[in-house]
């Protein structure tokens, strides 16, 4: 009877096992659309044999091994490329706004404003007593400076924006660091109960996934299943707790830091990096970059200006014609926005000369900039092209790490995907191993019936 | 009409079918080295096998056109009186031509040049494609035959 019993025993134990199969076959089939799933597996062990006197006899079947298949080789890449992914997007939104703002090649563009501006005081050196020249440099001259008042706005509104910016990703990296570590907890406790929490580990990758966009993560995990996230060497998520990362401005700057820390937490990457970056150096290089400008135009038309004489009477001289040193205060001097005749043609004070309108236009070919190698117009120019340049590099960058991101997705979903075919299969092959196992429950159940027949 | 003599009309025909040609078979190259890019993209090795087949086939093609048009662009040259020591500028043959041929020389030649740059693009994608599949192979060759540390399935119970 306790040989029956043991067989009995055995065949329970494989219509268990049978079951776990089914139920983790029947999870994988439900869960094959819902994002971030990785497929479960149940591996079956031989359990352990028992001394008999016909030797070592087997006891059935025991799941050894139910888990995620997961492969965290891919994860890393995925979180690596995300990472470059979400800098390059980032970069490529404000690149695209910095080239809307500078609006060139356009009519409205400050380049052509320059030309227009210059064209004037050329148009002033052929009729230099004419009022309509006149009106023409003072209504050419309003119109670059407005244009330079625009795009410093523009750029400056920009910044700002971006500003704002950083405190939201700020927000969404401390709600995940946050989520991240009350997962943690969840996990090795149920870990330390011996559970197997496969649903909250794929929450905790999809979160740290999601982190990974926003900026540089290094994941470590320990034996006990906790991980621990950090972003530039500080641990931001684990099972102690999150720490909360916020920004604080010096000078100009926007600086992160973790916790109470006054040690600055550098990012370089992610979106959170690309919107750092944009802030801290590439948006105050362009408008470095425009106020040069805008400081040497100043500067050389005014050096040529004072020394000229109106057609005032007596010929005023001494007049500036821009007032300002920068892009954002370049303006009209007052006594010539208000007096046309205040505009400097004359080299000598006699109405018809026109030397000072000739070295004003040829301004646009002097090599003022740069140490003297580059004209106004060209340094202009080459700003503009840096920007479309950085556009296009941004652009490459971004197309690429797409096409990485999505390849990375198809190794993921080839090794954690659920593949209906595959579980199908396995349903097939656990519901055959059940019917066989009952079988041997039935044949079991009739061998006690016959033996207790026997004795009544 | 511009400088020197002019070649024959045959001859004018026949380079602009020839350059028309060449145009077409970069562009069917372009769409063969996207369609690799999906293969790769998503692990399709038969897909992307038929895909390198094709480009090979095209590639014959484009090699056995490169002969025809070197003998057509000397004649050409050599009827305008360009030197056919050095490469041959697009530019400066649409410039000797009437203006009806000129547009069509540009036309084939702008969409040759549009194509040639994609696939240089295209092909740097692959490539960089490929260099990541590459990665995953030899790290799954070194979980499988090195570091048993690195399992697949994550705990045990």
């Amino acid at each position: 009877m306790a040989g029956l019993t043991d067989v009995l025993e055995v065949a329970k134990r494989a219509l268990v096992g049978q079951r776990l199969g089914m139920d983790i076959t029947s999870n994988n089939i439900a869960n094959a659309s819902t994002p971030g799933f990785s497929r479960q597996r149940v591996d079956f062990a031989e359990s352990p044999s028992v001394r008999t006197r016909y030797g070592l006899i087997g006891t059935g079947v025991t799941a050894s091994h139910v888990g995620r298949v997961r492969e965290r080789f891919i994860d890393q890449q995925v979180r690596a490329a995300s990472d470059t992914f979400g800098q390059a997007t980032t970069q490529q939104r404000i690149l695209s706004q910095v080239e809307a703002a500078v609006n060139e090649p356009s009519d409205n563009g400050i380049a052509t404003a320059m030309s227009r501006f210059f064209g004037a005081f050329q148009d002033l050196s052929v009729h230099p007593e004419e009022s309509a020249a006149r009106n023409s440099v003072l209504q050419q001259g309003t119109l670059l400076a407005q244009g330079f008042h625009r795009l410093t706005a523009n750029l400056k509104q920009l910044r700002g924006d971006l500003a704002s910016d950083v405190e939201n990703k700020l927000r969404d990296i401390n709600r995940l660091t946050k989520d991240i570590s009350e997962l943690d907890i969840k996990i090795t406790n149920a870990l330390a109960e011996g559970l197997e929490p496969s649903d909250l580990k794929d929450q905790r990758d999809l979160k740290i996934d999601a982190l990974s966009k926003l900026v540089k993560v290094h994941v470590s995990e320990d034996t006990n299943g906790s991980v621990m996230v950090s972003v530039s060497g500080t641990v931001v998520a684990s099972r102690a707790g999150a720490v909360t990362l916020s920004s604080a401005i010096a000078g100009d700057q926007i600086r992160i830091y973790a916790g109470n820390s006054t040690q600055e937490t550098p990012i370089r990457s992610g979106e959170l990096g690309g919107v750092l970056e944009a802030h801290n150096a590439t948006l105050p290089d362009y408008l470095t970059k425009l106020d040069q400008t805008a400081k040497a135009l100043i500067d050389r038309v005014n050096a040529l200006h004072i020394g000229g004489f109106g057609l005032d009477k007596p010929p005023s001289t001494g007049n500036k014609f821009f007032t300002g040193t920068s892009a954002e205060n370049i303006d009209i001097d007052p006594a010539v926005a208000n007096d046309i005749n205040k505009i400097a043609a004359s080299l000598d004070g006699k109405p018809g000369n026109n030397e000072i309108a000739l070295a004003i236009a040829g301004v646009r070919n002097e090599a003022l900039l740069n140490g003297n190698t580059t004209s106004i117009p060209q340094f202009y120019a080459t700003f503009v092209s840096t920007v479309g340049t950085a556009m296009t590099a941004t652009d490459n960058t971004m197309r690429n790490q797409e096409l990485i991101l999505a390849q990375l997705e198809s190794q993921r979903t080839a090794v954690s995907g659920v593949s209906i075919d595959e579980e199908m299969t396995n349903l097939i092959k656990y519901q055959r191993s059940f019917d066989a196992a009952a079988k041997v429950v039935s044949a079991v159940d009739d061998l006690f019936r016959t033996i207790i027949q026997m004795v009544q | 009409m511009k400088n020197g003599s002019f070649p024959t009309i045959a001859t004018i025909d026949q380079f602009t079918e020839v350059l028309k040609t060449e145009a077409e078979l970069a562009s069917a190259l372009l769409e063969v080295l996207q369609e690799q890019q999906r293969a790769i993209v998503r692990f399709q090795d038969v897909r992307l096998g038929a895909a390198i087949e094709r480009q090979q086939q095209l590639m014959k093609a484009i090699e056995s056109l490169g002969k025809e048009w070197e003998k057509v662009s000397r004649e050409f040259s050599r009827a305008l009186h360009i030197d056919t020591r050095e490469p041959l500028r697009l530019s400066v043959l649409a410039s000797r031509l009437p203006e009806k041929e000129a547009a069509q020389v540009s036309k084939y030649g702008k969409q040759l040049c549009s194509a040639v740059d994609k696939i240089l693009s295209v092909n740097n994608q692959n490539k960089m494609l490929l260099e990541n599949s590459l990665r995953f192979i030899k790290h799954s060759i070194r979980v499988m035959t090195d570091d048993y540390t690195k399992k697949l399935i994550d705990t045990t119970i």
